[in-house]
């Protein structure tokens, strides 16, 4: 028997849809019978079902027994994804500490890596400006203190232009200049102060600055005759006596 | 106070007659604010169908009273997600259809077992003439056979024969049961009514009269 002929029983049978052809084969007969039968089977397959013995109370313990396990997973749950996050930040930490150490491996030796650091260049050019602008204000400073002494002192006085910072200066020429002071009478000339400034070049104005201090010990003054390789001024250095003589001019 | 207690009474009993009365989207809306009482009017309402099923899937009563549990509380858990479109025992046996499935997967090894079971039992239907008086008053014995050799099908067939052609639900409810259209429906029932043809090929393999 064709499948399609056996659907058309089939569905004629059990849906009571209408066959095509009223079935003359025997086999067919047959069929169609058992079929029949196979449903009237089935129904009461249907009708011999033991009565069920499933209470309320049971069902409601069930509710509740489950409520209580899903609100203990509910808690399980949240417990295991709060672990889970501490875990997973604490592998982040580790290999972003693994990473960030030198020799971790994440950075490609070959690669360039932008530096803030300065070099050692810019260390030395930054101590020079740093020394200029320290000579400069030092300068300034200088140059205005001298000012107010030659106001204080109501003359002009010699003093040193520029305090020379400590790098080697070049070579310099040196000329030995030795002043005798003058024996001066007590209390004959008038009162000049103790420290004598002089400007210690061979100029007549200085050599008589010079020769008007009042200090009545004939003591020689050795100085040292010298010109400043930046302004090309002449200064003066006194050797044996370190005061009573103001260097600069 | 006595009359206070006799109206408070009579409210009661008429407030539980109310419930018991009303229809089964009213209990639904009832037991999703909190009622628990409504639920169980719609468990006292539906057991028994939910039972017919679930024994016809799983062929033991033990079995079956626990599918209905577990049915029940599925659908109290999932009260929310169930919508008006189809109608609640429609909800309540698609519940009870994924379990049957998941139990079947379960228990495969016992239904091979079971099926060997099954094919004896079609041997010894098929040891006479169809229209022997004698076999035919054994209905009882017959319907056992049947019963096996619907339990030894696919859980899928067993589905569609147990829901069209001994619960006799209309294609559409099957449809919305087995979230298909009503042709997909009609042509699972046919492909289930024929594999169950073909495993009881030995009552129909006899001589025609």
């Amino acid at each position: 028997m064709k499948r399609s002929r056996l659907d058309e029983i089939l569905r004629a049978v059990f849906d009571g849809s209408e066959v095509r052809e009223v079935p003359r084969d025997p086999r067919e007969r047959w069929e169609r019978e058992a079929l029949m039968r196979l449903k009237a089977d089935l129904r009461r397959l249907g009708q011999s079902i033991p009565e069920c013995q499933l209470s309320v109370e049971r069902v409601r313990d069930a509710i509740f027994r489950a409520e209580v396990r899903e609100r203990r997973m509910r808690r399980h749950r949240a417990l295991a994804t709060a672990l889970a996050g501490i875990a997973v930040l604490a592998v982040g930490s580790t290999v972003g500490l693994l990473v960030g150490l030198p020799d971790g491996g994440a950075v490609d030796r070959g690669q360039s890596v932008a530096r803030t650091e300065p070099t050692d260049d810019d260390w030395i050019l930054l101590s020079h400006r740093m020394l200029d602008r320290v000579e400069q204000d030092v300068h300034k400073s200088v140059v205005r203190a001298r000012g107010e002494v030659r106001e204080f002192l109501g003359f002009k006085t010699a003093t040193r232009d520029r305090i020379v910072p400590a790098p080697p200066r070049p070579e310099v020429k040196r000329s030995r200049l030795v002043v005798r002071r003058p024996e001066v009478p007590p209390g004959s000339a008038p009162v000049a102060p103790r420290a004598l400034l002089a400007r210690v070049d061979e100029s007549p104005r200085a050599t008589s600055l010079a020769s008007a201090a009042t200090d009545p010990r004939p003591e020689p003054v050795e100085v040292l005759r010298e010109m400043d390789p930046l302004t090309g001024a002449a200064i003066a250095t006194e050797v044996e006596h370190h005061h009573d003589v103001v260097i600069g001019g | 106070m006595g009359r206070v207690d006799s109206a408070m009474a009579l409210e009661s009993a008429l407030g539980g007659r109310g419930i018991e009365r009303d229809s089964d989207e009213v209990l639904v809306a009832k037991a999703r604010e909190g009622e628990f009482r409504a639920f169980e009017v719609l468990f006292e309402r539906h057991r028994d169908l939910v039972y017919r099923f679930a024994y016809q899937m799983a062929g033991r009563r033990d079995d079956a009273e626990d599918i209905v549990q577990e049915v029940f509380v599925r659908a109290y858990q999932n009260l929310h997600r169930y919508r008006d479109e189809a109608k609640f025992t429609t909800w309540l046996v698609r519940i009870a259809a994924n379990l049957g499935t998941d139990r079947a997967r379960m228990h495969h090894r016992r239904a091979h077992l079971e099926q060997r079971e099954a094919s004896d039992a079609l041997a010894w239907m098929t040891r006479g003439e169809p229209e022997d008086p004698i076999e035919n008053l054994d209905q009882q014995h017959s319907l056992e056979a049947l019963h096996r050799a619907l339990r030894a099908l696919p859980e899928h067939h067993r589905r569609m024969i147990i829901l069209r052609d001994i619960e006799e639900r209309d294609y559409r409810e099957i449809a919305q049961i087995c979230r298909c259209t009503i042709g997909g429906a009609k042509l699972r029932v046919l492909r289930a009514r024929r594999a169950l043809r073909e495993r009881l090929a030995p009552y129909f393999g006899g001589e025609p009269s």
